[in-house]
């Protein structure tokens, strides 16, 4: 229940970060060049913050899904207890650095919450509070896979082939 | 430093943590034991390395592309390509190498066209007989067209590490990509010939032609507004990422009706979580290069090839090599994020033109995505032809070999690189 909950709030912040990104993007384009409609100034700027948002909107489950791009030609050769000893160990790296990111991603927003951005006056403490917030999404992705990892061995997912490049 | 960030970057790496993990725990321990940064130079780097217009660029090309493949645009690009050139001999591997380059054009992704492309080709090349390694190494390489052939993710990414423009670069890979396939297409013909593999269907037919491109015109036209906006000046290669995604919606909605509005809150996450993988990589990476920048690496390269040799032509071979080298074990998108900067300035201190520089540079990192045993275009078409890396890991060296023969070709003669642009850039 609570877990349907959470993936809903996240697809659908996803979905509007992604919507309003195209959107500033494409009236700021097409703004130029319709004389008649006001021209902007913040298209640019919506478009930077909705695309960083974003992306760390789905930082989480980026993690879920093993979508990382990550090198196994070695650990491909190891015995299925170290590897997942290995899993382990990076589970806890990630848990590390997001726990890093989350705390100092807050003290960074706190002390840039009077600091505003160029076009819109938006306050940048509220917008880089999207990286401790991602960090945290980070942490319980994480926490789930090292769940997974403590109860199955190795049953966590591979790494999923990197899509972009 | 540098010493200490390559050392615990390769350590973590070989443990298998993800390469975006990696390159963020690496630099924040650097980050951490240094006494003159603070610790929320880590959050703050981050957020400025991805805070850019141009690198917005990306969510639009990757959305583009899917909604393109979604729509089901692939299969119709193969059904022209064939069309064009399916009565060759050995037919459907040149079919392979010439719907890449079209989809290259499409899309902006090279793994993303090995998943398009391979899932159709790779199927049929292996029903019509030809063997599954060969089948799986035309399709990765003739897949690393697509960073070269505009649009290009690569490019995003390399212009705005290394401040050089992005639509120059797109337009100056024009060129040097049909090079590619015409030289991946004379190796293709070299082997099939050997092989015995027949042409799939008896003669060239305008008529097949023309009706195949009506069915393609829709995914044609997207390069030609991608490419003819930045060129006449209308819009920067962003806002051309946005006119692409709008216009895909409304083929693949309105006159395809192979996407339903109902599909598009899917597209939209799973583009965005093909986006952030690379996003969450140049973030820390944006740490990272900065540590190396403060501790003068540039430099120390530029000292080190001075040792070897005072001439630019063989530094620049010299780094090429380096980065060839580098990418039997280290995937495409890492070398571009960790070197591009660093060995532009190198090329640039030996006058090298940055947008030669970047062609060549970016050529020499793609082909790391096929080289065994770490090669993410290899791996996608192995894992579409149902084989192992290491089987395909022979079949792949005549067109590594192909591929490095371009490179070369590009290094020595700048003007490939050049002419495009120069005609629409002053």
């Amino acid at each position: 229940m609570l877990r349907r909950f959470y993936d809903r709030l996240i697809t659908t912040l996803v979905v509007v970060a992604v919507t309003v990104m195209l959107g500033a993007a494409l009236v700021g384009t097409v703004s130029r060049y319709l004389t008649f409609l006001p021209s902007i100034s913040w298209g640019e700027e919506v478009t930077r913050f909705a695309g960083i948002w974003s992306v760390f909107l789905v930082a989480g489950l980026t993690i879920r899904q093993g979508a990382h791009l990550g090198v196994d030609f070695l650990t491909a050769r190891l015995p299925l207890r170290v590897r997942a000893a290995a899993r382990l160990v990076n589970c806890a790296l990630i848990l590390g650095f997001s726990g890093l990111l989350l705390w100092y991603g807050l003290r960074l927003a706190a002390e840039n919450m009077q600091q505003y951005s160029p076009a819109l006056e938006w306050s940048m403490g509220a917008v880089y509070l999207c990286i401790p917030i991602g960090a945290a999404l980070m942490i319980v992705e994480s926490l789930a896979v090292t769940r997974r990892l403590l109860r199955g061995g190795a049953a966590a997912p591979p790494t999923a082939p990197p899509m972009v490049e | 430093m540098t010493l200490f960030l390559f050392g615990l970057f390769f350590v973590l790496l070989l443990v298998e943590l993800p390469v975006a993990f990696a390159i963020g725990v690496s630099s924040s321990i650097a980050v951490l034991l240094s006494e003159r940064l603070p610790p929320t130079f880590i959050v703050s780097k981050i957020f400025a390395g991805l805070d850019s217009f141009p690198l917005m660029a990306i969510p639009f090309y990757v959305l583009a592309g899917n909604l393109m493949s979604e729509g089901g645009l692939t299969q119709k690009i193969v059904s022209f390509a064939n069309a064009l050139v399916g009565h060759v001999r050995g037919g459907l591997a040149h079919v392979s190498i010439v719907s890449a380059a079209i989809f290259s054009g499409v899309s902006g992704s090279a793994a993303a066209d090995t998943a398009a492309i391979g899932s159709i080709m790779i199927p049929a090349m292996k029903k019509e007989g030809y063997a599954s390694d060969f089948s799986v190494c035309v399709v990765a390489s003739a897949c690393t067209m697509g960073p070269i052939i505009p649009p290009s993710i690569l490019f995003i990414v390399y212009g705005s590490l290394v401040q050089v423009s992005v639509g120059q670069l797109f337009l100056a890979g024009f060129l040097p990509g049909l090079i590619m396939m015409v030289t991946l297409m004379a190796f293709a013909a070299v082997i099939v010939r050997r092989r015995g593999y027949a042409a799939s269907h008896a003669r060239f037919l305008l008529r097949r032609a023309w009706e195949t491109l009506v069915g393609a015109g829709w995914a044609l036209l997207v390069p030609v507004i991608i490419i003819g906006g930045i060129v006449g000046g209308w819009f920067t290669p962003t806002e051309a990422g946005v006119i692409a995604v709008v216009y895909a919606l409304l083929v693949s909605i309105l006159v395809l009706r192979t996407v339903r509005i109902a599909d598009v809150p899917r597209i939209f996450v799973e583009s965005a979580i093909m986006t952030a993988i690379v996003m969450l990589i140049l973030g820390p990476a944006t740490v990272f290069g900065s540590l190396l920048i403060r501790d003068h690496f540039p430099d120390r390269i530029l000292a080190a090839l001075g040792a070897l040799t005072d001439n630019g032509l063989v530094s620049v071979f010299l780094m090429i090599a380096f980065i060839i080298a580098a990418g039997f074990v280290i995937d495409v998108m890492v070398l571009i994020i960790m070197l591009a900067y660093p060995f532009a300035q190198v090329a640039a201190h030996y006058g090298y033109d940055p947008i030669h520089f970047g062609l060549v540079f970016t050529l020499a990192a793609t082909i790391g995505g096929i080289t065994p045993p770490v090669g993410s275009l290899l791996f996608v078409a192995c894992s579409i032809g149902r084989i192992g890396l290491g089987e395909a890991s022979r079949a792949i060296w005549p067109f590594v070999v192909a591929l490095v023969l371009v490179n070369v070709l590009l290094i020595v003669f700048p003007a490939l690189t050049t002419i495009v642009p120069s005609l629409f850039f002053d």
